[in-house]
Order: structure tokens, then C-alpha cells, then sequence
């Protein structure tokens, strides 16, 4: 089953009403440790904010990114038997530009990490990435390989991490079911994350 | 067989499935022409070309797998190479479709073939600096730590982040 | 209003970007990564590395002409054969040259079995091609064998043979869909998963596993039939034949695709010989070589099946013998039904195998070719060298001799017709 990552220590910003507490404490809505609403808001949601993190949910676009068989169980997971359709992630994109969530889905290797990582650079946030499958999440079975990436959180910052090898599409769907949860609560990795600008693999003899 | 090259032949092995022999690495050419051509043994298939290292102190060994409609029995023809230096002749001359099979074999070996139009690294980046599949070549606990690693950033652990791990996310 | 001079141009990024790397090239003391001498002709363009060309063939490929370009298709596309990149050398839409840089999969799976045990090679050897993972295993467990000295029962020769043609056909209803939807085609894929999903949950009765399943063992299988399974077979076999009329029928009379496949990407048999491309993509050229046949293996001379072949050798001619070989591998799960015998399902055998010294090779046919397996042993537990022949890896050859005087969008059609699966090409 999916593993979410640990909760964050910061405090959840709502961005259109910054740092200030008196303005949200009125409303019993100041940092919640947990992040999202408490009291009696949590049962008469008011922010549009809630909506348009509802909207994020419902239809996260994934990026074709399947490197290896985990890509045929992912794509299993989105033709007719098991459905993501019906979650709104039908339109699997082919240019990193349109896409939100990146699901890792295969063995990441050292040829390809330089690849993937500027897929992940050239995403615009929000986005989030789920690594599915134990070769993204560790190295898997090729623990000791001289050219596989040992997890692809070496490279990019993971929101939901999906074991299995492969993982079943109803495992990839309960990852994607905790990945709703992260973006209703705002609790995803992009948020922490600093963007280190366009990147290019560095041959020997650069300068920058 | 044994008639035309049993000069050269040595370690004639037979199995119920597979005929076995050895040469040396520079006539490898001329035996496997032989073979294609002649119309009694008429191996027209190439099967397999793999590459053998038999440890620090021996040889390579190239061995070719060829299928003929003739015999029903698989040949395998053991070619072996210095392992000092280790070159020989190419034969994607007689069959094209050796040239994958030889880049991976320089790629993941270090053999050399002479006379290949396209000998360079297929599975390993271009910069790579070792051949995996030697015996010298040890495997580590993590990739990061392989004796060649070291051309892509994402190779180096002195260019991740570790902050990240250790303090977890800002 | 700030009056804009027209004649000035607006540098574009990559542009400054370079200036800005040789000015600090320059105050660093280095000489400019990209240089004027004549053996870096035509090298600055994208996707290309910044270093001389090694081989002539990359000369030949990495030199443009005048009025052609470099096309990167790079290693994340729609197509969905995996990781691939396709360096193209263009003249306007017609392909002139192409270079297939493979690797982006390399996992190392050779060297990583020389230190496992034969029984964990097994398991290491699925995620080769991943669409045909029984035989990945199947190839191995006879090369393993054969090393060992043994042969597995009967039963489980017959299970092995019946799980490895459901594989079979499943793969080729998977390469139908692929090559719809890389025409654009949306529907067959998901008929095709629909058909796979049905074969896989029976494989995962008796495997326990949806994909990469760790089915056999040196001397026989893991698990015996089990109710599950053989209702779901029952099942399963009632109407597949309808099913697979009609996706196919989907697709081999419409008129799109048969103009997208229909002399496209001919290859004749010599060729095809020359180059090594094995299974389906020869037999679709004119050649009748099936391993099954030529080298009969585990229980193939017991069953009865024909060797078909098309004689036109292009993509329409491959898929046509992909869905020929559908309906005989139906044919061949009919006989095996009806002869498999009752029995044990794997021999008797150590946890861990220690064969003699030796050596051992093993080829089957695999859906996508000749796949083949070298095995050397010294004794102990562990294999010497094992070494894999991939159909696809070698079958990716042909791509220069098929793409040139074709257009871009063709490419992918062609490649798609020759099936490959990038796990088993990069290994």
C-alpha cells in the first residue's frame, strides 16, 4: 500500500492572504499543524481556495512516463478495466508543459535520470510525483546495479511512493487516492521545493 | 569440418544438442565465411555473439552461435582473445545485424572489434570510463559508488542535496 | 511611450547562453567548448554531444548536407515502446538517416545474476522484456537444465508450454494495440489491455502475479493448475476467438491504417537474415524459421502447429502474422489441454543448484524473435556468465535499412510494426 511522505513542519500559507494571523483568527483558521482546516470549518469549507484544490484533485493530468513494466501496468491502469478516466487522469500528456503529476513509473537509470529530472524541471507547479513501483522507490530489485538509480528521490521530490513490483492498478489508484488527499490539503512536496532553475547534464570541462 | 580447419580446431565438443569447437581469435573471419558459404554446412544464421571473460589472469573468448538448416545441432564457435589486447577482426561484414551485438560486447568488455564501422558505446553514456562485465569490474552496494560513475551529476554525491534527507522538507 | 529602436534584436536565450559560457570559458583560460575545426562540422546542434565523431558511422549519420536537420525523438515520447532515443536526420518531413541511442534501460541485469543464485536468475531475467515475461524465464530454466542434467516432468513441461503461448498472445494483441496508437488509434489499446487483463488474471491464478510473474524453476514450474485458474481458462477460451475477430477487424480493413502500413517498412528476407531479426518480423518477410520447429524444444514436436508466413514483408504483412499467430497459439492451448498428463509439476531438486562445469545454450521463440540464453557454469552456485540474446535488441537494426525515404510520422508506425520492448533491449 502507499506510504505517504511525513507531514511538514511548516505551516500551510494560504498564498492571497500571506503571513498575517489576525486576519485568520477570527475565522479559528490560523496554522493548524496539520495543515487545512479545524473546527467548524472543517464542516462549511468558505475558502475558494478549497474548490480550486478540489479542481486540482479531480483532475491531475499525468505525464507519459513510463520507463519500463511498471509503464504497462500504469497504462493497465488507465484503459477500460481498471479506469482512471473516471479520476479525472484520462489525458495522459506527452510534453512535460501541460502535465501536473509525474508518476515515475519503471526503473530509473543513470542514463535517464539526467532526462527525467529536466521533465521534472520543465513541469509547472503545482505539480507532484508519485514513484511507483520499488525500482523508483529504492532500486528495488536491482539494488546493486552499477547503473540504476537507487530512487528516484535522488532526482526530484516524491509525494506518494507506490510499492510493488509492479505495483497492481488498484495499488497505483489507492497511491493515487492518498495523492487527492496531499493536493486537497495542500500538502505536497512542490511546495518545499526549490527550483534550481533550467539544467543541463555537465560535461567535463564546464564552467558553470 | 573437421577436414577443412582441422588444423585449427581445437576442444571438438559435441552434446546432444550443440557442436562445440574452439579457434583463435584472428581466424575467425575465415572460419565463419566458411560456414556461411559452403553449401554443405550452410549456417546461415547468426544466433548469438557473446563475449566471455574468464578472469584478471585469462583470456576473452567471443562465441558465436550459428544455425544452419542442415544440422539439427546448434554450432558454437569459441573464439578466443588476448585479454592484453583484446581485438579482433569484425564480422558484421557477413552478417549486418552483429554490429549491436559488437558495440555491446566493447561496451560491456572492452573488446575491440577491428574493422566495425560503429564501435561505440550502446548501453553506458558515451563518457563512461569502465566495462562493466569484466570480472575486475566489482559490483558496489550502490551505484553512486561504481568505479566509473561519475559522469552524470545525478552519479556524484558530492552534487545531491543531502540537506534534504537528513533535515527532511523545509 | 518609450520609443523602441526596430533595429534592435533581442538576443534569444540560447543564444546568451552561449555567450555568456564563452566569456566565462574565456576569463576562465579554456578554449571554447565548441570549436571551428572541420572534424566538429555540423555538430552544433541540439541533442548532440559536443565531442567529435568516433566511428564512421557516426560521421555518416552526424554530417548534414545541405537542407537537412536533426530531429531528436527524444527518450520520453508518446510512443509507448519505452525509452528509446531516436536521433533523425531530416530533409524536410523524409527521413535520411536515423541512429537509435539505446541505454536509457541498461539495469545491469547480466552482471547482477553473476551473483545470484540460478533460482534468483530467474527471477532477475522478468523484467527483461516485459511483455513476454514466461519467456524470459522459460529460456533460462532450459539453459539451467540442461547445465543440471535433468528434465522437468511432463506436466510441467505442459504447463510451461501453455502459460508460455497464453504469454505469446497476449503480446501480440498488446503489439496490435501498440501499433493502433501509435497511428493515433486510441480504442484497439484499450480492447487489447481489456484482452490482456482477462489472460493476466488467469496467470495470476496460477502465479500468483500480474506481470512479472516468478513462475518457473530450474526443473519445472512453481505452482500446479488450480481451480481458479482453469475456470477462468474455461472461461476465457469461449470467447476469445470472437473477441480477437473483432479487434482485429477493427483495425486490418480500416482504410487509415492500411494506408499507414501497407509498403511501408519492407523488408525482404535476405535482409532480414543478414541482420538478424528472428520470430514474427522474419516469418512476415518470407522466411518459415521457427525455433519451435527448427529446434524443437520443451514439448513442441508433440503438437501439432504450422509455421505461417507472408511474403510482402512490410508492416501490414507483420501484423497480419501477428494475428495468424494468435489463432495458432489458440490452436496450440486446444492440444495442450487435451494431452497435458497428470504428474508432478518440479523435479526434484536442491534449494541451491550447483551444476557442473559446463556450458549451455537454450533458444526459444519468443514473441518478438529468437530469444536465446548462454550459460556457463563453474561449479558453483552461481552462473559464470550469463549472457541473453534479445530478439528486440537486435531486431532495432533494421530501423536504418527500413526508415530512409519514409516521413517522420512513419517512423514510429514502423517501429511499432517491429515490436520492440525496451526492457529487453537495454536489459
Amino acid at each position: 500500500m502507499a506510504v505517504e511522505r511525513p507531514t511538514s513542519e511548516a505551516p500551510i500559507v494560504i498564498p492571497d492572504q500571506a503571513r498575517s494571523d489576525e486576519l485568520l483568527s477570527p475565522f479559528g483558521m490560523e496554522e493548524h499543524p496539520q495543515g487545512g482546516f479545524h473546527g467548524l470549518l472543517e464542516v462549511i469549507p468558505t475558502k475558494a481556495d478549497y474548490i480550486l484544490d478540489l479542481i486540482r484533485a479531480n483532475s491531475l493530468w499525468p505525464l507519459l512516463s513510463g520507463l519500463s513494466c511498471c509503464a504497462i501496468e500504469m497504462m493497465s491502469t488507465a484503459t477500460s478495466v481498471n479506469d482512471i478516466d473516471r479520476f479525472g487522469m484520462f489525458p495522459f500528456r506527452a510534453s512535460p508543459r501541460q502535465a501536473d503529476v509525474l508518476i515515475v513509473a519503471g526503473t530509473l537509470t543513470t542514463k535517464m535520470a539526467g532526462p527525467l529530472v529536466r521533465l521534472w524541471e520543465q513541469m509547472p507547479e503545482p505539480k507532484w510525483c508519485v514513484a511507483m513501483g520499488t525500482c523508483t522507490t529504492s532500486g528495488g530489485r536491482f539494488k546493486r546495479s552499477y547503473s540504476v538509480v537507487q530512487g528516484v528521490d535522488r532526482g526530484m521530490p516524491v509525494d506518494v511512493y507506490v510499492p510493488g513490483c509492479p505495483p497492481r492498478p488498484e495499488g497505483l489508484i489507492y497511491g493515487m487516492m492518498k495523492l487527492h488527499e496531499l493536493v486537497k490539503q495542500r500538502r505536497g512536496e512542490w511546495r518545499t521545493y526549490v527550483d534550481r532553475g533550467p539544467q543541463r547534464t555537465r560535461w567535463e570541462g564546464d564552467v558553470r | 569440418m573437421t577436414e577443412r580447419f582441422g588444423s585449427d580446431l581445437r576442444n571438438l565438443w559435441t552434446d546432444e544438442d550443440t557442436v562445440e569447437f574452439s579457434i583463435d581469435g584472428a581466424r575467425n573471419v575465415e572460419v565463419l565465411t566458411a560456414l556461411r558459404d559452403d553449401p554443405e554446412l550452410d549456417f546461415f544464421m547468426l544466433a548469438d555473439e557473446a563475449a566471455v571473460d574468464y578472469g584478471v589472469d585469462a583470456h576473452f573468448e567471443v562465441v558465436y552461435h550459428l544455425f544452419s538448416w542442415k544440422h539439427p545441432a546448434w554450432l558454437r564457435v569459441r573464439a578466443r582473445v588476448d585479454r592484453a589486447d583484446p581485438r579482433i577482426p569484425t564480422i558484421t561484414h557477413l552478417w549486418e545485424g552483429a554490429t549491436f551485438h559488437e558495440r555491446e560486447m566493447y561496451d560491456m568488455m572492452g573488446i575491440v572489434f577491428t574493422g566495425n564501422r560503429d564501435l561505440r558505446r550502446i548501453y553506458m553514456s558515451p563518457d563512461y570510463r569502465s566495462f562493466p562485465q569484466r570480472r575486475d569490474f566489482v559490483l558496489p552496494d550502490d551505484a553512486a559508488d561504481s568505479p566509473a560513475a561519475g559522469v552524470n551529476p545525478l552519479e556524484r554525491p558530492e552534487t545531491w542535496d543531502l540537506s534534504r534527507l537528513r533535515d527532511g522538507p523545509r | 511611450m518609450t520609443k523602441i529602436d526596430p533595429e534592435t534584436r533581442i538576443p534569444d536565450p540560447i543564444e546568451l547562453d552561449a555567450i555568456e559560457e564563452a566569456r566565462l570559458r574565456a576569463a576562465a583560460g579554456l578554449a571554447p567548448i565548441r570549436s571551428t575545426a572541420p572534424e566538429y562540422a555540423g555538430f552544433d546542434q541540439v541533442g548532440i554531444p559536443d565531442r567529435p565523431p568516433q566511428t564512421d558511422r557516426e560521421r555518416e549519420v552526424y554530417s548534414l548536407e545541405e537542407g537537412e536537420m536533426l530531429l531528436n525523438m527524444g527518450p520520453q515520447h508518446p510512443s509507448t515502446h519505452g525509452v528509446m532515443r531516436l536521433v533523425v536526420k531530416v530533409r524536410g518531413e523524409i527521413v535520411v538517416d536515423i541512429d537509435p541511442v539505446l541505454g536509457y534501460l541498461h539495469r545491469g541485469i547480466e552482471k547482477l545474476c553473476e551473483n545470484a543464485t540460478y533460482t534468483t536468475v530467474l527471477t532477475y531475467v522478468d523484467p527483461m522484456d516485459y511483455i513476454a515475461t514466461m519467456h524470459n524465464e522459460h529460456a533460462p530454466a532450459i539453459a539451467f537444465e540442461k547445465l543440471y542434467g535433468i528434465r522437468p516432468p511432463k506436466r510441467a513441461e505442459y504447463i510451461r508450454a501453455l502459460v508460455v503461448e497464453l504469454n505469446r498472445i497476449f503480446s501480440h494483441g498488446l503489439m496490435m494495440g501498440f501499433l493502433a496508437l501509435d497511428m493515433g488509434g486510441i480504442t484497439p489499446i484499450l480492447y487489447a489491455f481489456i484482452n490482456r487483463d482477462e489472460i493476466v488474471d488467469m496467470l495470476s491464478a496460477i502465479s500468483g502475479q500480474r506481470m512479472l510473474f516468478n513462475f518457473f524453476r530450474v526443473g519445472g514450474v512453481n505452482f500446479d493448475t488450480n481451480d481458479e485458474f482453469l475456470s477462468r481458462l474455461g472461461t476465457w477460451r469461449g470467447h476469445v476467438l470472437k473477441n480477437i475477430e473483432m479487434n482485429e477487424r477493427m483495425i486490418t480493413e480500416n482504410e487509415i491504417f492500411r494506408a499507414r502500413t501497407i509498403n511501408m517498412g519492407t523488408l525482404s528476407g535476405r535482409d532480414a537474415i543478414s541482420l538478424g531479426v528472428t520470430g514474427p518480423n522474419l516469418r512476415a518477410s518470407g522466411v518459415p524459421f521457427d525455433i519451435r520447429k527448427a529446434h524443437p524444444y520443451s514439448i513442441y514436436n508433440e503438437l501439432e502447429f504450422d509455421v505461417i508466413t507472408h511474403e510482402s514483408g512490410d508492416s501490414y504483412a507483420r501484423y497480419l502474422q501477428r494475428i495468424a499467430e494468435i489463432k495458432q497459439s489458440i490452436h496450440l492451448i486446444d492440444q495442450i489441454m487435451d494431452k497435458m498428463p497428470h504428474g508432478p509439476v518440479q523435479a526434484q531438486v536442491p534449494g541451491i543448484i550447483r551444476p557442473k562445469p559446463g556450458r549451455a545454450y537454450a533458444a526459444i521463440e519468443s514473441p518478438r524473435g529468437l530469444y536465446s540464453v548462454y550459460s556457463i557454469s563453474d561449479g558453483g552456485p552461481n552462473p559464470y556468465r550469463f549472457r541473453m540474446r534479445d530478439p528486440s535488441f537486435i531486431s532495432l537494426q533494421a530501423m536504418p535499412k527500413l526508415m530512409p525515404g519514409r516521413l517522420v510520422a512513419d517512423t514510429m508506425a514502423i517501429m511499432a510494426s517491429l515490436d520492440p520492448v525496451m526492457g529487453g533491449v537495454d536489459k
